[in-house]
């Protein structure tokens, strides 16, 4: 018996970090130097901590976020995720040790379940991510409501107190950042981060060439889900209480910092660096915004104006490359 | 195939949605006979048509293939002018709700041409419209509005004739209206080819780029008016009050049978799943549960609505091929 060989279709080159992160660096490195101008005693190492601690919960997410761009689908349900974890660590941590531990564990547990529940449905019944991210998130919501019925609660003190350690004027807060960006410089060349990207570039040639699409979908959104639960514990440390529905307004701001840092909405273009970027580049634009007296809904404003011209300028580019 | 047999194939989904509601209804009439009263109908026809039409853009999106995420802050947008124009009392109220409906075509032709004629994803340009009009009603109205809408409004959302509301007329002829547009004219064709096949519409002359902006202008104009009826039902309006609508309208759309990925479903499948919403609100809020626990039923029925609804798409796309 002769085995057929599969149809091998070409796959475009990969290039993990697309070109556009560099450009994300730029806007941060002037954004940077308008802030050493406008106010110069932000530009501090305790300063960049804080900032670090602050905006590590929205970062968490959007790797998630980032990861299920990559593959082409979106997950609109971080928000949920973040929520349900918020109430949950704010009403039952235990107080001892070990009990922390295990509770923290069993929150990434439930995470990676809500996030491999979508993945399930997406890919076993080939319905839009958007869709059922979206309804998932109104379900977890109610839900979340349920553990916790109003603003308040607080977790253990020790859970506070070790994730909010700082080292002389570096928080834990930094070291959980240098980790990510060096656990994506070695993970990115694995052969699921590879896969990852060329189902996010073109489903059908990957699955031709023997990659199993349905398993690198289920994985990225369960991934995003777990992330989305350590974004909810981090929330609860940094904030020391929990809110049944505040966490839902970082969906949008996830998706915003994963363009910023120049992942595709089209999926197979983009990157954790470019996230971790993004992230940067949106609290220093809204703490400008402070600086100048913008009243908060107008920073909202602008946080739209600026996902837009964003989406917009890098649609522009897309749709350039693919014409050529 | 005999002519029954056909009509029964092409319309057999829209009426099953249909048959689904009425059996929901009797259901529950019979559980709580004060369900089934005239004057609460009333209120369940007016809710279902408020629904109704901020989900007529949104068909029309889906139906392309996109989403439109703005619903909400283009809804509390109109229902917020509409409430702030009643003390301009030397303006014609007809040109004050005209020029609101234009305001709200004007904002969804934003997400139309950046959709449409740059290649922005849908979903995240109209999340951002959402955001910018989010902000920016907050900031203009200061979060608190006093006035009072057009006298017009107040009378289409409340007044009734032989017991049937004016809003749930002005629902009905907006169905007729948009059910021709679909049916019978190059536009509606147009949409639903769009949905079916990118590649087809390029080589078949089709102005593509038009026919989908103009699916989110729509979807600007229905929400503002639905927002204006929204003002004339509940006599203010508030900030947040389009929030339900980004699901709702959504739901109403999957509900009623339209594939979510586009270029199949009618809206009268849309009126079908509106109605279903009206009335499951109604329930839940009858059976006296709290808040969260309404919220988890509400959105695990449509959860499985819609998986089911998807289930059933794909399963008479593959039959097709």
């Amino acid at each position: 018996m002769f085995k057929k060989e599969p149809n091998r279709l070409p796959l475009p080159n990969i290039t993990p970090d697309g070109k556009r992160m560099f450009i994300s660096l730029i806007i941060l490195a002037v954004l940077l130097i308008a802030t050493g101008i406008v106010m110069p005693s932000m530009i501090s190492i305790s300063r960049f901590s804080s900032i670090t601690n602050g905006q590590l919960t929205v970062l968490l997410a959007s790797l998630g976020q980032t990861l299920v761009l990559l593959i082409g689908g979106i997950d609109l349900s971080v928000g949920g995720v973040i929520c349900i974890i918020n109430s949950l660590a704010a009403v039952a941590m235990p107080e001892s040790g070990l009990g922390i531990i295990l509770f923290c564990l069993g929150c990434v547990a439930i995470g990676l379940a809500i996030g491999g529940f979508n993945g399930f449905i997406v890919t076993k019944f080939n319905v839009q991510p958007f869709i059922v991210t979206f309804t998932v998130n109104y379900i977890l919501l109610g839900i979340s409501q349920l553990i916790l019925g109003r603003d308040g609660g607080a977790p253990a003190k020790a859970f506070t107190k070790v994730l909010m350690a700082s080292f002389g004027p570096v928080s834990l807060g930094v070291i959980l950042v240098v980790f990510i960006i060096v656990m994506w410089t070695l993970l990115r060349r694995t052969k699921f981060i590879r896969d990852v990207f060329a189902v996010g570039t073109n489903a059908k040639a990957s699955a031709m060439n023997g990659i199993n699409v349905v398993k690198v979908k289920l994985i990225a959104f369960a991934i995003s889900g777990g992330c989305a639960a350590l974004a909810g514990l981090w929330r609860t440390a940094q904030l020391g209480s929990g809110s049944p529905t505040a966490g839902n307004a970082l969906t949008t701001p996830t998706l915003t910092i994963a363009v910023i840092g120049g992942t595709s909405m089209m999926g197979g273009i983009g990157g954790m660096y470019g996230t971790v970027v993004g992230a940067y580049i949106l609290r220093i634009i809204s703490d400008l915004l402070t600086f100048l007296g913008t009243k908060s809904f107008w920073s909202t404003v602008f946080q739209g104006i600026f996902l837009v011209a964003t989406v917009v300028v890098c649609s522009v580019i897309d749709r350039k490359n693919r014409s050529k | 195939m005999s002519k029954s047999k056909l009509f029964m194939e092409k319309n057999g989904t829209t009426i099953s949605r249909y048959f689904i509601v009425i059996m929901l209804f009797m259901i529950i009439s019979i559980l709580r006979p004060g369900f089934s009263s005239g004057s609460h109908v009333k209120v369940l026809l007016l809710e279902a048509a408020i629904i109704g039409i901020a989900a007529i853009g949104q068909t029309f999106v889906i139906l392309t293939g996109g989403i439109d995420m703005s619903v909400p802050w283009l809804f509390t947008a109109g229902a917020m002018a509409a409430y702030v124009s009643g003390r301009m009392e030397n303006v014609n109220s007809i040109l004050i709700i005209l020029g609101i409906l234009l305001g709200g075509f004007a904002l969804g032709m934003i997400n139309g041409v950046a959709v449409a004629y740059l290649g922005v994803p849908s979903i995240v340009m109209t999340i951002g419209l959402n955001t910018i009009l989010q902000g920016s009603v907050t900031g203009l109205t200061s979060g608190a509005v006093n006035g009072a809408a057009p006298n017009i409004i107040y009378t289409l959302a409340t007044g009734s004739i032989f017991n049937i509301s004016y809003g749930f007329i002005l629902w009905m002829g907006l169905t007729a209206i948009v059910m021709l547009i679909l049916r019978k004219t190059k536009y509606g064709r147009s949409l639903y080819a769009l949905g079916n096949s990118r590649g087809v519409v390029y080589f078949s002359g089709i102005k593509r780029q038009r026919v989908e902006a103009l699916a989110y202008g729509v979807s600007g104009l229905f929400a503002a008016l639905a927002g204006m009826l929204m003002v004339g039902k509940t006599g203010s309006a508030y900030l947040g009050m389009g929030n339900p609508f980004q699901f709702e309208s959504i739901a109403a759309v999957a509900l009623g049978g339209v594939s979510m990925a586009g270029g199949s479903g009618s809206y009268m499948g849309t009126v079908a799943g509106s109605m279903t919403i009206a009335v499951l609100l109604a329930v839940l809020t009858a059976l006296n549960l709290s808040p969260a626990l309404q919220q988890i039923f509400y959105g695990l029925i449509l959860f499985v609505a819609i998986l089911a609804a998807t289930i059933q798409n794909n399963r008479k796309m593959s039959s097709k091929l």
